[in-house]
């Protein structure tokens, strides 16, 4: 279980907006130097708020990367049974014999995956066929109705576009189309947002109950804690392009330390407790300019004049080899 | 105050438009060469350059005169710059009034909707059915005598006002389901503004690239019917120099610079106004102009 | 003395496909609701996508016409309302809509809603009071006219630009805030401000809101009254605290035990059954929850439920009608 799948070591990937004649005149930092492992057969949760980073870390982990997003330095490397694979180093063709295959990504809004003009039956052809020349279609259509049956989707599916489906069931489809040739690896971004709560929580039991049949590995990026509650083994919550804590989801959410992380659970109403709640002050920070030393200083009730200066490094807590803080509360 | 600042803002938009690519550029620059001659150059004429034996006929290209003389004595360059201008003016009269009838009737359409929006349908779907060509020959036929530049414009308006309708409608009717419209309605603005301020704006690219289109239309319309004889002979449009030209041979007699000419220009018009208005109708597009916005 | 809003049986049907093959679908299905003008209450109109919570909100905002029932404000017809009689509907009850990127055109600037709203309903007649108005009111929600004069949509945050468009609907001085969905595009985590904002807005300004969402962690915390919607039928209705902790049918119990829990240790313990074609639901004889339900009976697939009286609420279930 504690094997490394994935090793991501001082990842820095900026949006590099350039005027014209190339010179740069703005970078958007939204990964700045992120190093974390992701262990095999675990449901890896990242959590933040919108316009964190977040998204860009699992875009690039899955070596989407196209200007004006830029990969500035760091290393990805899958340890895939064995083989290390250096994902930064692979150029496109190499990279597309990935996806799908053993690496899988599910984006941000089903429609971006799905093409609105052709059946869902020859988008699964498509796949199929990229990555196995030699099934014919009978064997195709076979893989695929089996895939529908096990995932609990009605075969009708097949033959229908993409607009005569719900909003939910499109998603299903897109994590059918995901899950489709058993990759080892299915990076989830915001895989419910916009769904509702019966079909979020049909959408993510599916995902962990894949997870546990073919024992691979799963990364959900999502605002809601709530769904990391639910799903996840571990959690890294992101601020700023930079991770603020790592541990298992019972420590995080039992014990957090961060103030960011503590604000973001205690904001979430729960059924019972009508106790008044705050919302977390202040604006999400600019990712062009930063706020120096602690990026999270100027919303922390507990920010000191060091906090404003010096970053303060992501660190071991204690013997616990698992947990991480970014904070100066608790280095020293 | 007021017209002063939007007009800073006008040209600034403007100035941003003509750098917005190399197609732009051009097709805006060729556009301006063709406008000065039109409608300043054309001031400058020494005399009327309709008027035949006004100088040696059949002259190629020379200092004296740089596109040559005409079988009828008339300077080809002077006659071009006129023509030029009147071609233009019947484009502008024909595209403009067509189309902002066409485009109010659009609006009103796609806002109402109901009887109203199925009235002004059928109406505009009759027009769009008829064929422009014959009718205008026919019109012409008829009205020889008194046709003029206007009144050959108002024609083409008014055979060419049906088309604007259902494009604009169904911009309109795009918006209509759009929740900002809602939030007008509840902020208590009445029908006319919200068509005028809500609607308009996003009707602008499809209407700034229309109208130069039609315009292209409708210069090339004039052309035809000038082949056939058609159109108003004793004005000076392009069409009507083809006519002359084709009517004395001058192909035949190697007179190439009196067909070559005016064939030139509207080939460089056409070019130029497409370019253009290629280029409005992505520029103005409200998408990218909010991502241009965004830029700043 | 007329209620401010009360919508009797209404229905929506929609014609769904080409005129030869289309087909029906039943949006809002026989719905009655009522809101009262002397108590000031938040009532939740909660529903997933497909319930026709927010079809009911537009009938009720007058923007949808019924295919059956009406809807009267303070006893007139509000399909039959006309110029100053229209105006005066539309300055008591206001909406506030879900994304608020959409709720304004991208091409305008966002005061020109707020000094024309004042403007049109004649609340001041000059720009210098109308500005001193929307300044007063955007301090309801937190911001101030120097923040956002002379900026366009794009210029602002998701939660700002909401809050901006309930200082909007608030400056006639509405007895009814309808909000559909008002936080559903905003950050989990900056959701509790503006739910906030509209927690104090009714004690401060008297005023009723209907609440609809999806969510019911943020019902819970806001609302009085709750009314449960599926595939357009209300099944359970009445006070929310009860309803939401001792919840009598079936769809409210799944509704309520899917709320991902920000618990580790409280995780969901049966697999959901997810709907197949959905399409089906709303042609269905009987229950139309019945095919997902895990009490359903023979008598729950052939035969609606009636909305019936029951312990306080009103419930349609064919288990709790005996």
């Amino acid at each position: 279980m504690t094997e490394e799948i994935i090793s991501i070591k001082n990842l820095k990937a900026y949006y590099v907006l350039k005027a014209v004649g190339g010179i740069v005149h703005a970078e958007i930092k939204a990964v700045d130097g992120v190093s974390m492992k992701v262990h095999s057969g675990e449901i890896l949760g990242i959590a933040g708020e919108s316009g964190c980073g977040k998204s860009t870390l699992i875009k690039t982990i899955y070596g989407l990367v196209e200007p004006p997003l830029t990969v500035v330095d760091g290393s990805i490397t899958y340890n895939l049974e064995g083989r290390k694979i250096s994902l930064l180093e692979l150029d496109k063709s190499k990279l597309s014999k990935l996806w799908f295959k053993d690496v899988s990504y599910i984006p941000q809004g089903s429609m971006s995956v799905l093409n609105p003009v052709r059946k869902i039956k020859d988008q699964f052809f498509d796949v199929i066929k990229s990555h196995y020349e030699n099934f014919n279609v009978d064997e195709m259509e076979q893989l695929m109705i089996e895939h529908f049956d096990r995932l609990g989707l009605p075969r009708e599916v097949l033959s229908s576009y993409p607009h005569q489906l719900s909003g939910g069931m499109r998603q299903r489809v897109v994590i059918a189309l995901a899950t489709l040739l058993k990759p080892r690896v299915i990076l989830a971004d915001e895989p419910t947002t916009a769904l509702d709560v019966v079909v979020q929580r049909g959408i993510l039991q599916l995902l962990a109950r894949v997870q546990q049949e073919l024992k691979n590995t799963l990364v959900v990026v999502t605002h809601d804690m709530g769904v990391h509650a639910q799903i996840a083994h571990r959690l890294a919550v992101m601020y700023a392009g930079k991770i603020v804590e790592i541990g298992t989801v019972e420590e995080v959410f039992e014990d957090p330390l961060h103030p960011y992380t503590k604000h973001l659970i205690r904001a979430l109403p729960m059924i019972g407790d009508k106790a008044r709640r705050a919302g977390i002050p202040g604006k999400p920070p600019s990712l062009r300019k930063p706020p120096s030393g602690c990026r999270f200083h100027p919303r922390c009730p507990y920010a000191t004049d060091m906090c404003k200066s010096a970053e303060p490094l992501l660190a071991q807590i204690g013997r616990n080899p698992s947990r991480y803080v970014a904070c100066h509360l608790y280095s020293g | 105050m007021r017209f002063k600042a939007s007009s800073i803002r006008f040209l600034k938009l403007f100035w941003g438009f003509a750098r917005y690519r190399p197609s732009v550029t051009i097709g805006v620059t060729m556009l301006a060469i063709i406008l000065a001659l039109g409608f300043f150059v054309s001031l400058f004429a020494p005399y009327d350059p309709r008027r035949w034996n006004q100088a040696p006929r059949d002259l190629p290209p020379s200092s004296q005169h740089i596109l040559g003389t005409t079988s009828l004595g008339q300077d080809v360059f002077w006659l071009l710059t006129w023509s030029i201008r009147n071609s233009l003016i019947l484009g502008v009269i024909g595209s403009a009034i067509g189309l902002l009838i066409g485009a109010s009737l659009g609006l009103i359409a796609g806002y109402k909707g109901g009887l109203t929006d199925r009235l002004i349908l059928l109406l505009s779907d009759t027009f769009i059915v008829l064929p422009t060509f014959p009718v205008l020959i026919l019109i012409s036929t008829l009205l020889r005598a008194q046709l003029n530049i206007v009144l050959l414009g108002l024609m083409m308006a008014l055979l060419t006002w049906g088309m604007p309708v259902r494009n604009v409608r169904s911009i309109v009717l795009g918006l209509r389901e759009r929740d900002f419209t809602y939030t007008s309605v509840f902020s208590g603005f009445k029908t006319f503004n919200i068509i005028v301020s809500e609607y308009l704006p996003h009707t602008l690219p499809w209407i700034t690239a229309s109208f130069m289109s039609r315009i292209n239309m409708c210069i090339g319309t004039e052309v035809t019917l000038a082949i056939f004889g058609l159109s108003s002979l004793q004005e000076a449009t392009l069409g009507t120099i083809i006519y002359w030209a084709l009517k004395y041979q001058a192909l035949v007699r190697g007179l190439w610079w009196w067909i070559a000419a005016p064939v030139a220009t509207v080939v460089l018009i056409v070019v130029s106004l497409y370019l253009v208005s290629i280029g409005a109708a992505e520029y103005l597009n409200p998408r990218s102009r909010l991502y241009r916005i965004k830029g700043e | 003395m007329a209620a401010l809003i009360e919508a009797k049986n209404v229905t929506k049907i929609f014609k769904i496909g080409g005129l030869v093959f289309g087909s029906k679908l039943t949006a809002v299905d026989d719905v009655s609701l009522t809101v009262k003008e002397e108590e000031t209450k938040v009532i939740s109109l909660v529903g997933e996508s497909g319930s026709g919570k927010t079809t009911l909100a537009r009938i009720l905002l007058g923007l949808i016409k019924p295919t059956k029932g009406t809807v009267a404000y303070r006893g007139n017809d509000v399909f039959k309302l006309k110029g100053a009689r229209l105006m005066e509907f539309r300055k008591e009850v206001q909406p506030i809509f879900q994304n608020p990127f959409e709720s304004f055109n991208p091409l305008k600037k966002v005061d020109q809603y707020l000094i024309g709203t004042i403007l049109n309903y004649k609340i001041a007649n000059n720009e210098k009071d109308a500005k001193r108005i929307t300044d007063n009111t955007l301090h309801l929600v937190g911001l101030s006219l120097d923040e956002i004069e002379g900026k366009y949509p794009h210029e602002f945050s998701g939660g700002e630009l909401q809050r901006v468009s309930i200082a909007r609907a608030l400056l006639t001085n509405p007895k009814l805030l309808i909000a559909d969905e008002p936080v559903s595009m905003i950050d989990a985590s900056l959701r509790m401000e503006i739910i906030n904002i509209m927690l104090d807005l009714k004690q401060k300004l008297k005023m009723s809101i209907l609440y609809i969402t999806h969510d019911l962690a943020t019902a819970y915390y806001v609302s009085d009254d709750i009314a449960i919607m599926y595939r357009g039928s209300i099944v359970e209705q009445g006070p929310a605290e009860e309803i939401l902790t001792k919840p009598l049918h079936p769809y409210t119990a799944i509704l309520l035990d899917s709320l991902p829990k920000p618990d580790p240790k409280n995780r969901w313990k049966e697999e959901i059954k997810l709907s197949g074609l959905e399409v089906k639901e709303f042609e269905a004889l009987g229950c139309k929850f019945a095919n997902r339900c895990p009490y359903a009976t023979n008598r729950c697939l052939k035969a609606r439920p009636p909305l019936l009286n029951v312990k306080g609420r009103l419930i349609s279930c064919w288990l709790l009608a005996e």
